[in-house]
């Protein structure tokens, strides 16, 4: 039996709701606000939840937010009254499985909440194999930036199905491919077209190792000036390295400083 | 990203909306600030709320922006910034550099 978890500080919207779906063979769990939705979390294995946005103390997409970078395999269904499409997209951006806006029809929420259980099967599945499972992502570009996004969403999608965190993706990881990338763009082939980048990334739910090498002349990173020293702190050198290791567990040039190796544990 | 520069009582409020996630989307804030500040505009305010991300590019532009309205008697102070850029600021010390406030309307208030 499914575990729904509904947050919403309107008493009929809960009681409607957990009469709906508990007809439907659903257990229903219920909490009139987001911060008790959360101790809820700690407790009990819930397989969908549905939120309402405008809640007092702490709003639905906030509570989301918080979700996702803890348990991003649970869907999320947000309820508003006021939907606006800046709304929706922000709601959706940050994970949310799906978007009603009340008043609500009973069939329009049994088939969403349906399909979501669906998809948390799916993505548990997916989880199961990914504990043994490696990917690798081997490519080589010419030195242009819009080739760069596309090779972060590649490892960025790689790592989400390895289980790695919301909060790791599209923040940390983003951060550090962005900068390394960059850096063998702009300062290793200086935007020359004809000098390549070469990455490979190999990607477990333990780990995730890349490479990015350029054909530039390299550097030495150990000369660089610290960006948090009094004399670093105003400039604009050394704070892209400064934060791919603020956020990697390993960072390492090779002898020549024309590639770095970058590693990341996962830990759950 | 998208950038609208507005004037709220002597003061350019920039508002950014959106990731910046690119050189070429920093090199775009960078030049909006340099055309503001070579306008007369001195007192800067950057509305952060709607940008959860922005890399080392981006800081160089708004550390280079800040030195800039300085120079000229002038200020840049960084309004509603997210979490996650926030913690950057943190991590990078800049937070003792530049003027963070909660608000845009506490930012204007501020000159």
């Amino acid at each position: 039996m499914a575990n729904i978890l509904v947050v919403d500080d309107d008493e009929i919207v809960r009681q409607t709701l957990k009469r709906v779906l508990s007809r439907d063979n659903m257990r229903v769990t219920l909490a009139s606000a987001a911060k008790e939705a959360l101790g809820i979390l700690k407790e009990k294995q819930v397989e969908l939840i549905i939120t309402d946005v405008k809640m007092p103390e702490m709003d639905g997409l906030t509570f989301l937010k918080k979700v996702k970078s803890d348990q991003a395999e649970i869907p999320i269904i947000v309820l508003t009254g006021f939907a606006t499409i800046e709304m929706t997209k922000e709601a959706l951006q940050n994970g949310a499985y799906n978007f009603i806006t009340k008043p609500f029809e009973i069939e329009d929420i049994l088939t969403i909440v349906k399909k979501g259980l669906t998809l948390k099967k799916e993505i548990v599945r997916n989880k199961e194999v990914a504990a043994f499972a490696k990917c690798a992502f081997d490519v080589e570009i010419p030195s242009r930036e819009d080739l760069l996004n596309g090779i972060i969403y590649c490892i960025l999608e790689q790592a989400k199905l390895m289980d790695f965190s919301q909060r790791i993706i599209t923040t940390e990881l983003l951060m550090v491919l962005d900068e390394a990338l960059t850096n063998a763009l702009k300062h290793g082939n200086k935007y020359d077209s004809q000098k390549k980048i070469v990455v490979s990334a190999q990607i477990s739910n333990e780990k995730i190792e890349i490479y990015i090498r350029d054909e530039g002349e390299g550097f030495d990173s150990v000369k660089l000036i610290d960006p948090l020293s009094a004399e670093g702190i105003e400039k604009n050198c050394g704070r892209g390295v400064f934060l791919m290791k603020s956020y990697m567990d390993e960072v390492a040039f090779n002898d020549k400083g024309n590639e770095v190796k970058l590693v990341k544990y996962n830990r759950r | 990203m998208n950038l609208i520069v507005r004037d709220v009582e002597g003061v350019s409020v920039v508002d950014v909306d959106g990731r910046i996630d690119s050189v070429e989307a920093a090199n775009e804030l960078g030049d909006a600030l340099k055309n503001s500040i070579s306008e007369g505009k001195i007192k800067i305010v950057i509305n952060l709320e709607k940008v959860d991300y922005m890399n080392s590019a981006a800081l160089g532009s708004l550390i280079s922006a800040r030195k800039s309205t300085k120079d000229k008697d002038g200020g840049l102070k960084l309004a509603s910034l997210q979490s996650f850029v926030m913690e950057v600021f943190k991590k990078s010390q800049l937070v003792q550099l530049f003027d963070i406030v909660d608000t845009v309307e506490n930012a204007i208030k501020a000159f």
